[in-house]
């Protein structure tokens, strides 16, 4: 029975929206409920895939789970300690700093322009007291070989000077120097080229086998999801939908807005006839969130009891979907 | 090369663009690329960043930028030579016979006038009609794109994304034009709208008896929705051919590698090529094939020649010196790197 | 670190003619004030038997009421005005951008605090500021260096700010906050070093309006009286100008020189500086 890694307990993030607009047509301040009471498990050394359209809210749940955002309410626990009150507390952030990283989406913007790959990877260790000239070397060309880097070849390139696929693999030297016991990549091959996707994502499933690391992947892209990652939890207008394991949740979907996502997906096949599972409109504007099930104006099979109340996630063992139906 | 059918549209002949850079330096970014569209057809051209296939795209349209010059090769829309073009013809040409519709919303529509102005603007330009006829034809396209016409005097800014693509669309339709160029119509969509509008589009196409032009990274969407794929890198041509032809049979070292690339949520999940290396400097003066750098199979004829096209099965075309050769179909990414 | 694509950068400087022109002239005063000693010129301080001698192969720029040689007085002024400007513009920049970056990247309070203080700053007559602080506080050149440094930071500042606000949203800098570094070493190794170049382009141009207010100051008899500054060259010649031109002429038209290269250089730094050429 695997352990627990990361417990997210009813995590909430609400966004004040300043607009004086909303604020007139509304009583009291308006919010974007950017993540609504969310929770999930992580477990150890597996690469769970946080799945979704744009603003849905898994990259908000990414920096709240790495501390680079505070939850407005909710606990996070890693492996049993309570990390989301470690904002306030320099002293144990530092050290939190060094269990979990955050891999970032844009490679041309990951990394410092007026710092070479040595600088950029040498910053962590160094903030974490590792001073020694010989052991901060040693690390940093370790690490670089273990991201498919060739030291003599990069180590004193500026990133103007490297490929995207080669500043990703830069990006993710630096958040693994420190040997993290869980590292959240939020889209980390997004932003480059097909053909170098591929060696991105090895990389994932290396680093998990060579440091036993859990990874929240997060991405919109679900085929991508669907080769990396172990389970996947879908979201929806900040609220997660349905949990699973891949083969579950790819095969036999069981919330509508699953289906449609997975029905959506196109195929590179000539021959596949594909039917995509027809929905209506589109994500509703995040200031007007529905009534009841965030879902309802948009599904099929929503019944009465959708507008009016909200479902919960719940279901068996790992395998739990919000939905009445 | 490229059979020349009756009903050809338009025929692109060893078409050459370059860029002048800044540095003096110039970039070969369309070096030799040939292929033609018939009635009716959906050409997917496809390729990575780099490749050149955006830059086709502006050389049709006319929309190139000051240090772009063409430097050979013709290009004939229903045998006229579009290059030789006047001013004048090309007003003719540019959105009535042939038009586009853009990757992004954000860079086509003005986002301080109203989304019908905007288009009945356009339509004015090309007609000589009064208000009144030019927003009836608006309206129309609204109905026909399945716009509510209620939005027709929104800002951009009041549209979703979707709805904006779909006023893209409208706009391209304005002059009832032959062939459409959609460059990346889909990119920054959701994968749920981008299913909605890539089969809009092709209802459309369907409907009207155009032509299209699909320029994606996306093999996936490109396969679902074309008939004819052209696979682009480095500026040149490496595979060609009917759809069904190339998925079943591809010939070039990099098409086999970019079709592996994607993964298929259908189907068993295997291992994913990664292409080692990365696109060539066309900046540089280049000798031989242009893969050769990345390619597992590459000799040393490769990087000396440009490989000719071989002929295959129908209107398939490989340029690699051993497209077809048995020993050719052992290319293996997924075992290459680690 | 190393300014990326510095080799660009210099590219597009030298495509501005006017300002590599500005850049060799400041280059030339710079040589002379530094080489002053050895420059075989007269002593400026030298009394002769011929005051107010128009300008003449003996004396290129004539002599003043005391018979002493103006081009050497006229030379030796070229540090004085150097020095107050490069200094005072110097100290701007540094106190701006440690204020400028702290208000930006940290916001609250700290923003708005200073935001205020530049505020007031910026709609003071600082001319006048400076003539009140001299006045009351001394003359010392040094004193002028402090005032004028303390008195232009806030413009540096709001710049520096707008700089932070923008790149405090950069993906690298959430990187480094990440990585667990402290947001003072955020701020300073990665903010302010990406962030700095418009900072640079106004300082620049500050060393000119630094210049100028040093030699209005001295012209006034504000400045320091031990110290040869064109400025008082100027006031000296004030009186007899009608007669002995020369004598305000010549560190009028220095003045006007100096105070134009270092302009066109500016310009054509904030040019070359320009985000646009830096991007990818």
């Amino acid at each position: 029975m695997d352990n627990v890694m990361v417990h997210i307990d009813n995590i909430v993030r609400h966004f004040p929206v300043k607009s004086s607009l909303a604020a007139l047509f509304s009583r009291g301040q308006a919010y974007v409920r950017a993540v609504d009471n969310v929770s999930l498990e992580i477990r150890e050394r597996e690469i769970l895939g946080l799945a979704g359209e744009s603003g849905c809210g898994k990259s908000t749940l990414g920096r709240l789970l790495a501390l680079l955002d505070k939850p407005t309410q909710g606990v996070i626990r890693l492996e049993g300690t309570n990390i989301t009150d470690m904002l306030g507390q320099r002293r144990r952030l530092k050290e939190f700093r060094k269990k979990v990283q955050m891999i970032l989406q844009d490679p041309y913007e990951s990394l410092d322009p007026r710092y070479t790959v040595h600088d950029t990877i040498l910053e962590p260790l160094s903030v974490h007291g590792i001073r020694s000239v010989s052991e901060l070397q040693d690390r940093i060309e370790k690490m670089l070989k273990i991201v498919g880097l060739s030291s003599d070849d990069v180590l004193n390139k500026y990133p103007h000077e490297l490929s995207g696929g080669q500043r990703q693999r830069v990006s993710i030297a630096r958040a693994m120097v420190l040997e993290p016991k869980f590292v959240i990549a939020d889209e980390p091959v997004s932003m480059l080229d097909v053909s170098v996707r591929a060696g991105i994502l090895k990389l994932f499933d290396h680093l998990r086998q060579q440091f036993g690391v859990t990874c929240l992947f997060i991405s919109h892209d679900i085929a991508v999801v669907r080769h990396l990652c172990d389970r996947i939890a879908i979201m929806y207008m900040g609220k997660i939908v349905e949990v699973g394991t891949r083969d579950e949740i790819i095969n036999t979907p069981m919330h509508p807005y699953t289906m449609a996502l997975i029905s959506a997906v196109p195929v590179p096949d000539p021959r596949y006839k594909r039917t995509s599972v027809p929905l209506s409109g589109e994500v509703p504007d995040a200031l007007r969130v529905p009534s009841g099930c965030r879902f309802h104006p948009r599904c099929r099979h929503a019944e009465i009891i959708c507008r009016s109340e909200e479902p919960e996630l719940k279901g068996k063992e790992g395998r739990r979907v919000a939905c009445f139906m | 090369m490229t059979p020349y059918e009756n009903h050809t549209l338009l025929e692109v002949q060893d078409l050459r663009m370059h860029y002048r850079l800044a540095s003096g330096a110039v970039l070969k970014a369309v070096d030799g690329v040939t292929f033609s569209i018939r009635r009716g057809d959906k050409l997917g051209l496809i390729g990575e960043s780099g490749c050149g296939k955006t830059s086709i795209a502006m050389t049709l349209m006319g929309l190139l930028p000051e240090n772009a010059s063409i430097r050979g090769g013709s290009i004939l829309y229903e045998g006229g030579d579009v290059l030789s073009y006047s001013p004048k013809q090309w007003r003719e040409f540019r959105w009535e016979k042939v038009s586009m519709v853009f990757q992004s919303a954000m860079n086509a529509l003005d986002p301080v006038y109203r989304v019908g102005k905007q288009l009945s603007d356009v339509y004015r330009l090309h007609r000589k009609c009064s208000k009144e006829d030019a927003n009836k034809h608006v309206e129309d396209l609204f109905k026909l794109t399945g716009l509510p016409v209620s939005r027709i005097r929104c800002y951009p800014h009041q549209l979703s994304g979707g709805m904006k693509q779909r006023v893209i669309i409208a706009m391209s339709l304005l002059c009832n034009p032959s062939l459409i160029i959609a460059d990346e119509p889909t990119t920054g969509l959701d994968v749920i709208i981008q299913d909605q509008i890539m089969r809009e589009i092709v209802s459309l196409i369907d409907q009207l008896g155009l032509s299209m032009l699909l320029v994606s990274h996306d093999v996936s969407v490109v396969t679902e929705t074309c008939k004819k794929i052209l696979v682009m890198y480095g500026g040149k041509v490496a595979e060609y051919g009917d759809i069904a032809d190339v998925f079943d049979n591809p010939s070039h070292p990099y098409t086999m590698g970019l079709l592996e690339a994607f993964p298929n949520i259908q189907g068993p999940i295997k291992g994913l090529a990664a292409l080692p290396g990365t696109p060539p400097n066309l900046a540089v003066d280049l000798i031989g094939c242009r893969f050769a750098p990345r390619c597992p199979r590459k000799e040393a004829l490769c990087e000396e020649e440009d490989p000719p096209g071989a002929k295959l099965h129908g209107n398939h075309v490989a340029f690699c010196h051993f497209a077809g050769d048995p020993g050719i179909k052992s290319v293996n990414y997924c075992e290459l790197n680690g | 670190m190393n300014l990326r694509g510095k080799g660009r950068l210099i590219r597009e400087l030298v495509r501005q003619k006017m300002a590599m022109i500005g850049f060799f002239v400041v280059c030339i005063f710079f040589l002379i004030a530094v080489l002053l000693q050895s420059l075989p010129i007269p002593d400026p301080f030298a009394l002769s038997l011929y005051p107010f001698h128009p300008p003449s192969s003996e004396h290129f720029m004539g002599t003043d009421n005391l018979g002493r040689d103006l081009f050497s007085r006229v030379l030796w002024g070229t540090r004085a005005s150097l020095l107050v400007g490069i200094l005072s513009a110097g100290l701007s920049a540094v106190i701006g951008i440690i204020i400028g970056g702290i208000a930006g990247y940290y916001g609250g309070w700290i923003d708005d605090l200073s935001s205020r203080i530049t505020d007031v700053f910026l709609v003071m007559p600082i001319f006048f500021l400076l003539i009140l602080i001299v006045s009351l506080f001394g003359s010392h050149i040094f004193f002028a260096i402090f005032s004028i440094g303390l008195v232009t930071w806030p413009r540096n500042a709001r710049i520096m700010r707008a700089q932070a606000l923008a790149l405090k949203k950069r993906a690298y800098v959430t990187a480094a906050i990440g990585s667990g570094a402290s947001s003072l070493r955020v701020l300073f190794f990665h903010v302010v070093p990406n962030g700095v170049s418009p900072v640079i382009a106004y300082t620049v141009i500050l060393i000119g309006q630094a210049v100028l207010v040093e030699a209005g100051l001295s012209f006034l008899g504000l400045g320091d009286p031990n110290v040869i500054s064109w400025g008082q060259l100027i006031r000296s010649g004030q009186q007899s100008f009608a007669n002995a031109w020369w004598i305000s002429f010549f560190p009028g038209l220095m003045l006007v020189v100096m105070v134009s290269a270092v302009n066109f250089f500016g310009d054509g730094l904030s040019v070359a500086l320009n985000p646009r050429m830096m991007r990818r």
